[in-house]
């Protein structure tokens, strides 16, 4: 049986012929993807300047902390400080990094010919992986802070700061000043 | 045995002979010159569909998509508890973008015909919660300068 030249192409609800391989965003769709690379990019420097500005005050904290613990600060603080602070830079710089690159993919989808589907594919790889690191980051401060939260309920540390001499001792004296 | 003229099966014994030899026109009739030339058909707008190796991609992508989605509709619920009214807007806000997204990049992958629409809406709510995001640090931003400012001024007089 032949084939009927005035048939209507077969497609599944689009009303086109299907096609894999090569493709060309149009100029409409071009604009889309600019600017969604655009945003990310600007996302992705915003989270890599936290993480080098977090960076430095690392630096400043290790380097400096003798100088501190000289001024009265406790050398205890300076470690948790670097602890608490180190996966946070590390995990900005990381997601900055895979949030700029997507920027990078999409505009070479707008500037470049022949290669868009590969440039749309990386960057959604990379999107991917930095919404799997804004996840695992928001879960585990969620975690960390409900735990937190739970701690404080139950245990009640008493944050309350004693000085030296003012105890029952001192107050005993200033009613003897007082009687004087 | 061969064929008569006009594609006509050879004459057998009994049979009537073709219509052409009882006196009716012969067809085609004198004149017809065939069938219209075959014309192409016709072109339609080609739709790009991804492979598989691409939509385990987007698959991926529009997971963990609808994970942030659904950590940030978390956050929102927990927001309600302290009336934190700027937070739960914020947080169902880039919710919704991200549940969009996810929804998006997922048509990318079970459908067929639309690849390239869904994808574009997918990157549009991609970028409506980038934008919330950078909004907000901008806002955060102006604030801490405005804060440094004021402090700086009360300092700076007295």
């Amino acid at each position: 049986m032949q084939n009927n030249p005035y048939e209507a192409p077969v497609a599944d609800g689009g009303g086109g012929a299907l096609a894999t391989g090569r493709h060309e965003f149009s100029e409409a769709e071009n604009k889309q993807i600019g600017e969604t690379g655009k945003r990310s990019w600007l996302w992705g420097l915003v989270a890599l300047a936290t993480g080098v500005l977090g960076s430095i005050g690392l630096a400043v904290a290790f380097v400096f902390r003798g100088e501190f613990a000289q001024a009265g600060l406790d050398p205890n603080w300076v470690t948790i400080f670097i602890v608490a602070v180190l996966p946070f830079v590390a995990v900005n710089l990381l997601s900055g990094f895979f949030y700029m690159g997507a920027g990078n993919s999409l505009k070479a989808v707008v500037k470049t010919q022949g290669s868009d589907v590969q440039h749309m594919i990386a960057s959604l790889s990379k999107l991917g992986s930095a919404f799997l690191i804004d996840f695992l980051v928001g879960t585990l401060m969620f975690v960390g802070s409900f735990a937190l939260g739970v701690a404080l309920a139950v245990y009640k540390p008493d944050f309350s700061v004693e000085e030296e001499g003012s105890t029952e001792e001192s107050t005993a004296e200033e009613v003897e000043d007082f009687d004087d | 045995m061969t064929n008569q003229p006009g594609g006509y099966p050879p004459q057998y014994p009994g049979y009537p002979p073709p219509p052409h030899q009882q006196g009716y026109p012969s067809y085609p009739p004198p004149g017809y010159e065939g069938y219209p030339p075959q014309q192409a058909a016709p072109q339609w707008p080609v739709q790009y569909e991804f492979s598989e190796q691409e939509n385990k991609t987007i698959e991926r992508c529009a997971a963990w998509a609808k994970a942030l989605a659904v950590l940030n509709y978390v956050m929102a619920g927990l927001q309600v508890i302290n009336l934190n009214i700027v937070g739960i807007i914020i947080n169902v806000g880039i919710g919704i973008a991200f549940w969009r997204a996810s929804k998006s990049l997922a048509d990318v992958v079970e459908t067929q015909g639309n690849d390239v629409q869904h994808l574009m809406s997918s990157l549009k709510s991609i970028s409506a919660a980038l934008m919330i995001r950078l909004v907000l640090v901008a806002v955060g931003l102006g604030l801490v300068l405005l804060v440094g400012l004021i402090v700086a001024v009360v300092f700076l007089a007295i």
